[in-house]
């Protein structure tokens, strides 16, 4: 029996150090030693790597399933996850009208690429729709990127803009708020705001999102440290209740992929990307937590897949809240939470802040015929 | 060992990999992607002398 004991730990210890070889990566150069296999004859003094599923040159190496792949394998691999994500949380119908949020950055792109794909051998309609926020020296530089791969890949294209749609642009909202921390909020708020008006005009039955595994883990994070159970319980795969009718169900099929993996597949697919950050980024909250949670990753591979799984998890948990009864925004007609929805209360701010300041941006805005209703109703 | 990162030259230790390489210049690897002679590669990879490496960031949004 001891033997037998003694045999087993050592069997488990063995598996166990197997298990624990980290990758050169952890090492410091000067520290570094040959790996399992290594090769340093001839010309290469690389060690001999090589695909999981194949003997093909690796392109990534994947801390948290300890593999290899090959650029087949790995492609294969991203389009099976979508395919799957898409499958298990019974994202599609058929005959659906797909609408795609496109920006012009990698996970909107890549998603445009992979649902067109899917298109091939299943009846889907798609239409892109992009959002012109109005932030100089970007903004123009994604819009023509995500025009040039939609009429590359024959989708039609949509785009509304907040200039045309509120009557200023995010950089304007941005100048007169004076808040280093609220161009995201308004961008997010006014982003879906047109996104679900652009949708509903378009006749599109569902809006897919390119939220991938880190936007996922980092929103659920970014609404535990606010303490927002309302948007946990909204976190789900496939976000929007079919009795809310003002409101386009949104699917995010890219939600298990990591963002490293999407932008490696555009770079090895030939995807057309502008890889220019927003401006803005820098002031966000996600912009910390996402460097927080890249390095934890980096530490403990897998913390990213094991944070949205209980985003997921726990948005399941939360019936009631996700349940809340949407109604029509006096304003514009959106499905709000309150009387007037969030993205007409902040333009109504904005407006107002606008005309105090004299900025030219007033007289377009009083245009639309809205802004004096909404002031009435603040007197 | 000679190498050229983004077009300009350097020199690292020998057998430095790229993940070494991206700890050394502060670059996690999750928000990097790296090429060798045009080609992509992963973070285990070593790096020879005389190889061109590229360092592609990866910007958040999208």
């Amino acid at each position: 029996m001891s033997s037998m004991k003694g045999k087993r730990l050592k069997s488990s210890k063995s598996y166990s150090a197997d298990r624990m070889w980290k990758p050169d990566i952890f090492l410091h150069p000067a520290e570094f030693k040959p790996t399992r296999g290594a090769v340093n004859g001839g010309a290469s003094s690389s060690p001999a790597q090589h695909c999981a599923y194949c003997a093909g040159e690796p392109v990534i190496y994947n801390p948290y399933s300890s593999q290899h792949l090959c650029e087949k394998h790995f492609c294969e691999g991203v389009e099976r996850r979508f395919k799957l994500t898409i499958r298990t949380h019974k994202m599609l119908s058929k005959n659906d009208h797909i609408g795609i949020a496109l920006s012009g950055g990698k996970d909107s792109s890549v998603m445009l690429h992979l649902f067109r794909m899917l298109s091939k051998s299943l009846p889907l309609k798609l239409t892109a729709i992009t959002i012109d926020e109005g932030i100089k020296g970007y903004r123009p530089h994604t819009l023509a990127v995500a025009k040039k791969e939609a009429k590359r890949l024959r989708v039609p294209l949509i785009v509304s803009s907040f200039e045309k749609e509120y009557g200023f642009s995010l950089d304007r909202a941005v100048a007169v708020s004076k808040k280093a921390a609220l161009p995201c909020s308004f961008c997010g708020v006014f982003r879906r705001h047109l996104l679900n008006r652009a949708a509903k005009k378009a006749g599109v039955k569902k809006l897919a999102i390119g939220h991938n595994l880190d936007d996922m883990a980092q929103t659920f994070l970014m609404n535990v440290f606010r303490n927002d159970t309302a948007h946990i319980s909204r976190m789900m795969a496939f976000e929007g209740a079919p009795a809310n009718r003002g409101f386009v169900p949104r699917i995010r099929p890219l939600m298990d992929i990591p963002e490293k993996e999407i932008a490696l597949y555009s770079v090895l697919k030939g995807i057309p990307i502008h890889f220019q950050q927003c401006p803005y980024a820098t002031t966000a909250l996600r912009q910390k937590v996402r460097d927080m949670l890249n390095s934890f990753e980096d530490s403990q591979p897998g913390t990213k897949i094991r944070v949205a799984k209980s985003a997921l998890e726990i948005s399941r948990l939360l019936p009631a809240a996700s349940a809340a009864s949407l109604r029509e925004c006096k304003e514009c007609g959106e499905p709000s939470s309150s009387e007037y929805c969030m993205a007409c209360r902040m333009v109504e701010g904005l407006r107002e802040k606008m005309g105090r300041a004299k900025h030219a941006g007033i007289g377009k805005s009083e245009k639309m015929g809205k802004a004096p209703k909404a002031r009435q109703r603040k007197k | 060992m000679k190498i050229t990162i983004d077009g300009k030259s350097a020199t690292v230790p020998e057998r430095t990999s790229i993940g070494g390489l991206l700890l050394k210049k502060g670059i996690s690897g999750q928000v990097a992607i790296v090429k060798v002679n045009g080609r992509a590669r992963p973070e285990t990879y070593v790096i020879n002398e005389g190889e061109k490496v590229e360092i592609i960031k990866v910007v958040f949004g999208g």
